[in-house]
């Protein structure tokens, strides 16, 4: 789509904040960030979602992780209650890592969407923050 | 000035600086948002606002010996490419909304910052208290001076700067 925005359709466009600010996060646990229905003919885009690792508040052990696919630990957009198979994600790579901005996550399917940031180790805590944004049509 | 078409509006991303009123004991900094900047992104950071609500001490006991940097006030929100540890008020911020009391303090819209130089750029909140360092110190130095406050703001990533 390359046409140009009227200002009806641009009323018709929400940014809706996906933010936590630096938290400590027990070992196995998660917290859901951000949840939003989505209804028929409505449409979100993903674009991103950073996640900083910015402690390790438990030192001198080493990480046993519940789910290895998913490293330290991880914030993802899923479809559901379950955290598994997320629609976009970012593991933790470096202190900040982050979805890759230039491919979008687009998300028609109605149903309820939610953001969780999760701690998949069983024995290190951590202190995490992560900030994203979603585009919002309707 | 031109239109914007659905494809531009697609490539500009506003991500929040947002927390909810928290206690940040004396001394404590807390990451508020971390947005990654690779080329040719670029952030525009206009807005940001920074509330205290309480304090447990009389803000007007509260003198220079109190402030950890005596130029930075009560508390501040401050802006920093690859922060990683230590105290945000030292030297290289990018940016610094001070708090001088209780109240609303919100930055100047016009004084706009943009950046494109790739990094990891995060917005810091920091209690700016330590214990008196006066030789008569008002607020005896065992007690914490802490804020009840939070901040709401934006900053806008584009992700094709050309």
């Amino acid at each position: 789509m390359n046409g140009f925005i009227t200002t009806n359709r641009y009323a018709r466009t929400l940014s809706v904040p996906l933010s936590f600010a630096q938290t400590e996060l027990r070992s196995g646990k998660s917290i859901v960030i951000a949840e939003l229905p989505l209804a028929l003919h409505e449409r979100f885009e993903l674009r991103s979602l950073t996640l900083s690792v910015l402690a390790i508040l438990t030192p001198g052990v080493v990480p046993f992780y519940l789910n290895t696919a998913m490293g330290l630990c991880s914030v993802g957009l899923y479809r559901g209650t379950m955290i598994t198979g997320p629609l976009a994600y970012a593991s933790f790579t470096d202190q900040n890592c982050t979805t890759n901005p230039f491919a979008v996550c687009v998300v028609e399917t109605p149903g309820t969407y939610r953001v969780v940031i999760s701690n998949n180790t069983n024995n290190t805590d951590l202190s995490v923050a992560a900030t994203g944004s979603l585009r919002f049509y309707y | 000035m031109g239109f914007i078409t659905e494809n531009m509006l697609s490539n500009v991303v506003d991500l929040p600086i947002a927390l909810p009123a928290t206690d940040l004991h004396m001394g404590d900094w807390v990451v508020v948002a971390t947005v990654k900047v690779v080329a040719p992104m670029r952030i525009t950071y206009k807005m940001a606002t920074l509330q205290l609500f309480a304090c447990n001490v009389d803000t007007a006991l509260i003198t220079n010996g109190n402030k950890t940097y005596g130029n930075l006030g009560l508390s501040f929100l401050t802006m920093r490419r690859s922060y990683s540890s230590g105290n945000p008020g030292a030297a290289g911020g990018l940016d610094v909304l001070v708090a001088t009391g209780l109240g609303t303090f919100s930055r100047t819209l016009t004084n706009v910052i943009v950046a494109t130089t790739p990094g990891t750029y995060s917005w810091i909140i920091a209690n700016n208290m330590q214990p008196s360092t006066d030789a008569i110190p008002v607020i005896p130095p065992s007690t914490s001076i802490d804020f009840r406050l939070a901040v709401t703001g934006s900053v806008r990533l584009e992700l094709d700067s050309a």
